[in-house]
């Protein structure tokens, strides 16, 4: 009994999913690029002035916004991309198991400790 | 000596990286997989200086510092060079999915432009932090 490629590519082939991780890196891969251009040229402006002036620039609801949205998108990617490399290089089944999870709650964390700094801002 | 060796000592070798001079091709795409972790980093510490700018001004004067010091200005170029690195070979492996650019000559005209767009943003990056005052 062959599986049909459908089948396959829906999660039933041998590692069980890929295609979800696959269409998602890419997805945030082209989101990051105009996310990380105007966030670059975001902090910039916001490096002038000192504590006061980049409180004020970063503070502004649709910067908080913008790196928001780059903070969970570009988080996601990595722990997407770190994910690959670890399951490329790390052959052991425990440490792969430690390592996947721990990528995954410092991506997490990550995200959550930005947006809150982000939101604290505002 | 010889029985004891193990099944896996037969298996064939290659490439032998001790010996075996990586093409191009090779040099950039295991690049643009150190860049990605290295920039995984660079999100680590983007994230510490949104905290420490939340923080206050202590916090900040602290993080800040360190991004406005040499190493910390280093860096920077460093990451522009990352950035535009993996932005680049993001760039291209999209049209790889695409199914365009497959062919050797494509592949390789494709990596030097990468090489030359990540030089441009790394120098760029410099000419900013040391001579644009920012």
């Amino acid at each position: 009994m062959s599986r049909s490629f459908e089948g396959r590519v829906r999660g039933l082939g041998t590692a069980h999913e890929g295609l979800h991780h696959w269409t998602a890196q890419r997805l945030t891969a082209v989101a990051n690029i105009p996310l990380i251009a105007v966030s670059l040229l975001l902090l910039c402006k916001a490096s002038k002035g000192g504590y006061e002036g980049a409180v004020a620039y970063i503070g502004q609801p649709l910067v908080v916004a913008w790196f928001a949205l780059t903070l969970v998108v570009a988080c996601y990617h990595a722990a997407l991309g770190l994910q690959v490399v670890i399951e490329d290089y790390v052959s052991g089944k425990g440490a792969k198991f430690a390592l996947l999870f721990l990528v995954r709650f410092l991506a997490a964390l990550g995200a959550v400790v930005g947006l809150a700094s982000l939101i604290s801002l505002l | 000596m010889a029985d004891a060796k193990s099944r896996e000592d037969k298996r064939p070798l290659s490439p032998h990286l001790q010996v075996y001079r990586l093409p191009l091709l090779a040099v950039v795409s295991i690049l643009n997989r150190a860049a990605g972790v290295a920039l995984s980093g660079v999100l680590v510490l983007f994230i510490v200086w949104l905290a420490a700018l939340a923080s206050g001004p202590e916090a900040f004067a602290m993080a800040n510092g360190l991004v406005q010091s040499l190493i910390g200005k280093l860096l920077m170029v460093a990451v522009a060079f990352g950035l535009g690195w993996h932005g680049g070979n993001g760039l291209r492996h999209l049209f790889w999915d695409a199914g365009k650019g497959f062919s050797i000559p494509a592949a390789e005209t494709s990596g030097w432009l990468v090489i030359l767009f990540a030089l441009a943003c790394g120098l760029g990056a410099a000419a900013l932090l040391f001579l644009g005052g920012i």
